[in-house]
């Protein structure tokens, strides 16, 4: 059927241009793995390679300690365009040789036309295996898993519960709170671990659990993405703020004695993951508020042991 | 004399919830009989907004840390050294873990699988609400264990009658799907039961072959590890997936939750029900009389109800002015 004369003559006003598609492979390539990664909020200058959020330090650590090095920092990627929204996510050349658990699915997809598939991206907990594959040595190797016995290696897991329930809690709420206003204006926060998750008992509803209002968690649907109230929906008392930061002083003092004069945490005699968690939380308190850093400073072999580890981190890695 | 409300009595133990049984193991450990449990399911009259807590007098203390330094200080008429045997840093790190690592493992058994949670759970705690509470709080209550489990890997479960279903209708159209289904369903409750034994394993290391964790007598960390032992072994679940894994598998964790049961909580403690005062003040929110985070929300709030009122008094006083419609 063909288009009236009238409508032809309309439609001929809007013409329709068609570009020809665009070649990804002519972008820039890449020249090694990179890691994208949030920006350190306290040193802007170009040579500031280490990031200030917990997440993404461990695994700057990690990658550090396990003796990588001349990896890349990228710190433009905002943390939506990560996979799950979270980051950090590293960016590596496409090795087909390496067999990953996660690559038997797309061997099967043939790559069509511009997809670029000679880089691949990985979210965070693939970046153990890339860095097995990479070095052709795990962790799960090694006796103990680099620990120096089984009661270590059990004791390790003690200290990384500790590190992320009592420093972590202490750390999120020493945290300025956002002002209403600003929350309303800001850009979405990723998901990542919030109070409710770590306290125990979990924090109540904020209208309580047996009012008859339910508890409100708005979000605001405004040009700039989704935003919701900044504590979520719950209410985080003034006795339980107490409570963490008393907690917090004698897990700092725990950490201390534990570490002594050790050259790596728990006595080992190579870094261990757990060496990566400790830095990357030592490193944060001490960029954070006046509340929680007084306690690291007053532990002098903890300062020591944060400058030396962050002196090896940063070496590893060059801006992007 | 001093008064501890928890969670209500279930199931041969004085309290169902893990952290309000460790507390009675401990405090029946320093204060033996010294204390009135009172049984309670109103959160909101705590400072923190959770169940456990104090009261002394004019005294209120909560959450768990801050009672037992409360009982430890001196100034407030008790004086015992908190039961920490050793003074090794590393026994920080395990109440820790102790409390956040089991204490997932019994919160899932409770509020996650959906067997126990409409078999069992949910029907020991509805009766105890109030009337109109009883519809929304226990919902409320399984809802604010979710963030935590999630992050765990622990919610959201199908459960053992679900499977039972898939089984028996057969209909070989749809069995395509099924099979997966099922086979997927199998694979997270065993990666379930594999979290579980990572956990108790560390544990059943560290107790070795000794009576208490710590040397002789029996510390916080013995009260942590029992109360949640406790809660994993003994009551009736209708999905029993870590409750079997429990008894067959740890039986020096069972002995050593039983044995600190027969020291601390076969004795009677005087019990009582918290009493329903305050009932319709319970249905609104309860204002934190701490520091207000942000001066423009008090500020906000007070505009609004302001003109709220105001609007109200205008359009009565407006109201004999406007014509109806003639």
């Amino acid at each position: 059927m063909q288009v009236p004369g009238p409508l032809k003559t309309l439609f001929s006003y809007f013409p329709l241009y068609t570009h020809p598609p665009l070649d990804a492979k002519r972008n820039k390539t890449l020249e090694g793995p990179t890691i994208w990664a949030r920006l350190s909020k306290t040193n802007n200058s170009a040579d500031a390679v280490l990031s200030s959020d917990v997440e993404c330090l461990k695994w700057q650590a990690y990658l550090a300690l396990r003796g990588l090095s001349g990896i890349r920092v990228r710190f433009d990627v905002d943390a939506q365009g990560a996979i799950d929204g979270r980051l950090p996510n590293l960016h590596v050349p496409f090795d087909a040789s390496a067999t990953y658990s996660w690559s038997a699915d797309n061997n099967k997809k043939s790559s069509t036309g511009p997809i670029d598939d000679s880089t691949e991206l990985l979210s965070a907990p693939h970046i153990v295996e890339w860095v097995d594959a990479k070095l052709a040595h795990s962790a799960l190797d090694d006796a103990w898993e680099g620990y120096k016995d089984e009661a270590a290696k059990d004791e390790s897991r003690a200290w990384v519960s500790l590190l992320e329930g009592n420093v972590h809690a202490a750390l999120l709420l020493s945290q300025p709170a956002q002002s209403f206003l600003e929350s309303l204006l800001a850009p979405p926060s990723p998901p990542s671990t919030s109070l409710e998750s770590i306290l125990v008992p979990p924090p109540p509803p904020s209208t309580g659990f047996l009012s008859l209002l339910p508890s409100y968690s708005f979000t605001l649907f405004s040009p700039f993405g989704n935003t919701s109230n900044t504590t979520g929906s719950v209410r985080i008392s003034s006795a339980t703020k107490i409570s963490v930061f008393e907690k917090y002083p004698d897990s700092i003092k725990a950490l201390s004695e534990r570490l002594g004069t050790d050259k790596w945490f728990l006595g080992s005699e190579y870094p261990t993951p757990l060496d990566a968690l400790t830095f990357a939380y030592l490193h944060c308190i001490l960029q954070s508020s006046e509340a929680v850093r007084k306690e690291v400073t007053r532990r002098v072999n903890l300062v020591a042991w944060e400058l030396r580890v962050r002196a090896m981190v940063k070496a590893a890695f060059n801006r992007a | 004399m001093i008064e501890l409300h928890v969670w209500p009595a279930k199931w041969g133990l004085p309290s169902m919830d893990p952290t309000s049984l460790l507390l009675i193991i401990y405090m029946q450990l320093v204060i033996p009989s010294k204390f009135t449990l009172v049984e309670s399911v109103n959160p909101d009259l705590s400072p923190s907004g959770q169940l456990p807590f104090i009261k002394n007098g004019k005294d209120l203390v909560a959450p768990t840390s801050s009672i037992i330094s409360y009982l430890a200080d001196d100034a407030n008429g008790f004086g015992i050294p908190t039961l920490k045997a050793t003074s090794n840093p590393q026994d920080t790190a395990w109440l820790v873990h102790a409390e956040s690592n089991l204490g997932d493992l019994v919160l899932h058994m409770l509020y996650s699988l959906r067997a126990n949670w409409n078999e069992l759970t949910h029907p020991s705690i509805v009766y105890q609400f109030p009337v109109p509470q009883r519809y929304y709080a226990p919902h409320r209550l399984r809802e604010s264990y979710r963030s935590r489990l999630e992050s765990a890997g622990l919610w959201s479960l199908p459960g053992v009658e679900q499977e039972k279903k898939a089984f028996s209708k057969e209909r070989p159209p749809k069995a395509k799907g099924n099979p997966r289904d099922r086979f997927l369903r199998v694979f997270e409750r065993e990666r379930v039961v594999e979290k579980a034994r990572t956990a108790l394993d560390i544990y059943t290391r560290l107790l070795g072959a000794r009576t208490f964790f710590n040397g002789d007598q029996p510390s916080l960390l013995d009260a942590i590890v029992a109360a949640h032992i406790l809660l994993l072994s003994r009551p009736p679940f209708p999905d029993p997936l870590l409750q079997d894994l429990v008894n067959t598998s740890y039986p020096s964790l069972v002995a050593h939750a039983n044995r600190l049961y027969d020291q601390t909580l076969s004795v009677n403690i005087p019990t009582r029900k918290a009493t329903h005062e305050n009932f319709l003040g319970s249905l609104f929110p309860m204002i934190d009389s701490g520091v207000e985070s942000d001066v423009w929300e008090t500020r906000l709030r007070v505009a609004f109800i302001g003109l709220m009122l105001g609007g109200v008094l205008t359009y009565m006083s407006a109201a004999p002015y406007i014509n109806p419609t003639s």
